[in-house]
């Protein structure tokens, strides 16, 4: 049993009117609350979830009903997908900030892998960029079409946001057909200019990490190309 | 040296690995959503098998998946998607989601194994909206928790009521927690009721944000630092310090022995498990080399499970 204060108190929020507790036992507030579902205590829900989010952003809720991010399926597979995402959540909050995935890594990385990388890669590695791409922004799009709710809360914490947008990067490089690629594809991805000046360098730092799980002998590969090409790789690879 | 032994290395993670092999495949086509271990090196794995190549929602299939050192079994399955598995000694219960017929937002329904998860039983529709985390109390008592409501049957899934508890439910921000005859709301600080849900004691932790809950010893973000903690009345005794970009999810204790897993700053792969066996005094930190975050692992006091990228079951 964790230790919690011995006197009984209540954490108060703000703008919780419907949904103001007392912890006092038997209070007929919680009572009334303590009670069956039914749908249409929805919209209730949504006044908790309103309020939750004023909440959060200082503002009242009851002049500001909570307006659900908007399902883009006709954005995934383009390059715009994560502006699209960007602006949606610019529509609906003014603060705090949109979740810097969006435009700091989603759409960066979008625009470097399709106009940089992906002209220089084999047929093989186009198809794989295709591929991930899509599947990398159906997850996006898979998490809120599920629960856009949850999805919105999800946003508002940028660091959640993150943690959440880079778990589906591995499996999606995999089913994108990491496998079939040639270690000099492998290479040219790990190497694309820019790639290697962010912080996300970690999202690349995966696929390789992916890559040499997945076809050890890449990392043989790679190994001997890097000693070829000299030090750009190795200065790349040790450059954090 | 084979360059994957020095690729953790090159890529600016210096935590070792863990020495977790491998023990068995789960179905390439498996998608966590949660990863529970039962007594007696049983791990149930719930989440969802993905049909065709576009990762459509329409395409998934419910699954739960039962390793018990041999094979991995199906033992449930069912429409949509595993969104929650939750367990107390040899009951698990699960939280299905599925696509409602406008194309957004989810219909729920629950299910329960009283024999570790061998059998089950489907116990209807949750009738609680935007339901994301799941905990089991007892053969009959669950709760939910989802972005702005907290519900509960007592029933066996028969009905399921609403509960209000302080502060504003935010299925991101926080957990439930089962701990002896309390239910614990674990996030901004931590809230506690034993009569479900009628009253509730709150601890808030100097003020920090609560990630996980084992006994009187938390885990508790504040001031950029992580940090492990011990609870007493009216306050609490720091013990240790850890990365800031390390996100817990699971924590477990026991005597002098703690041990937590997390998930590195977001990009970096795998989890990372922390052990310490002088009460937190040191600690060894291992890489283990796990998809899935904190969909796909687990560990109790003497063991772990997780699952690595191509759907391997990895275990000491």
């Amino acid at each position: 049993m964790p230790s919690v204060s011995q006197t009984q108190s209540t954490r108060s929020a703000p703008n919780q009117q419907a949904q103001t507790q007392s912890t006092e036992t038997g209070s007929s507030v919680n009572s009334a609350a303590n009670s069956s579902m039914s749908s249409g205590q929805q919209s209730q829900q949504c006044l908790v979830g309103n309020q939750a989010i004023a909440a959060k952003l200082g503002v009242n809720a009851e002049k500001t009903p909570r307006v659900l991010p908007t399902p883009l399926p006709g954005e995934v597979g383009t390059v715009t997908y994560y502006k699209a995402r960007y602006r949606d959540y610019r529509s609906r909050h003014d603060a705090p900030p949109p979740p810097d995935y969006y435009l700091a890594y989603g759409d960066k990385y979008a625009n470097r892998f399709t106009t940089t990388l992906r002209p220089t890669l084999s047929p093989v590695g186009q198809k794989w960029v295709d591929r991930t791409f899509v599947l990398l922004q159906q997850a996006m799009e898979n998490r809120l079409l599920v629960n856009r709710t949850a999805f919105d809360d999800l946003e508002l914490d940028t660091n959640a946001f993150k943690q959440f947008a880079y778990g589906t990067h591995s499996k999606a490089y995999i089913d994108g057909g990491l496998s079939t690629l040639p270690a000099s594809d492998l290479l040219k991805i790990s190497t694309t200019p820019d790639l290697g000046d962010l912080a996300t360098m970690d999202g690349v730092s995966q696929i390789i990490e992916t890559g040499a799980q997945l076809v050890p002998q890449w990392g043989e590969q790679l190994l001997e190309e890097a000693e070829d090409t000299g030090e750009q790789v190795w200065d790349w690879a040790t450059d954090w | 040296m084979h360059i994957s032994s020095i690729l953790p290395f090159l890529l600016g993670c210096t935590v070792p690995n863990a020495d977790w092999d491998v023990r068995a495949s789960l179905p390439e086509n498996y998608f966590p959503a949660a990863t529970r271990m039962l007594a007696g090196e049983v791990t149930l794995f719930g989440g969802y098998l993905q049909g065709g190549d576009t990762w459509a929602i329409q395409d998934r299939t419910a699954v739960v998946l039962r390793w018990d050192g041999t094979a991995p079994a199906t033992v449930w399955t069912g429409r949509g998607w595993v969104v929650d598995l939750a367990v107390q000694g040899d009951i698990a219960w699960l939280l299905a989601g599925t696509l409602k017929a406008s194309g957004a937002d989810s219909d729920y329904s629950a299910a329960r194994s009283l024999d570790r998860g061998l059998t089950w039983q489907d116990l209807g529709p949750v009738t609680v909206p935007n339901a994301e985390r799941l905990l089991v109390v007892s053969r009959d008592e669950a709760w939910v928790l989802g972005p702005g409501v907290l519900g509960r049957t007592t029933n066996g899934g028969h009905s399921w009521s609403s509960v209000v508890a302080p502060g504003h439910r935010n299925s991101v921000e926080e957990r439930l927690v089962g701990d002896a005859d309390n239910v614990l709301i674990v996030g901004d600080g931590v809230r506690a009721t034993k009569d479900g849900g009628s009253t509730w004691l709150d601890n808030d932790v100097d003020g920090s944000h609560v990630e996980a809950v084992a006994g009187s010893l938390v885990l508790a973000r504040s001031g950029g630092k992580l940090r492990l903690g011990r609870m007493e009345p009216g306050t609490v005794r720091w013990i240790s310090t850890f990365p800031a970009g390390l996100a817990p999810f699971r924590l477990v204790a026991s005597g002098s022995t703690i041990r937590f897993l997390a998930t590195p700053a977001a990009g970096h792969s795998g989890v990372v498990l922390y052990q310490s066996v002088d009460n937190g005094k040191s600690w060894k930190a291992r890489r283990v080399s796990s998809d899935g975050g904190a969909s796909g692992a687990d560990i109790d006091l003497s063991s772990g499970v997780a699952m690595d990228v191509r759907r391997r079951i990895l275990s000491p």
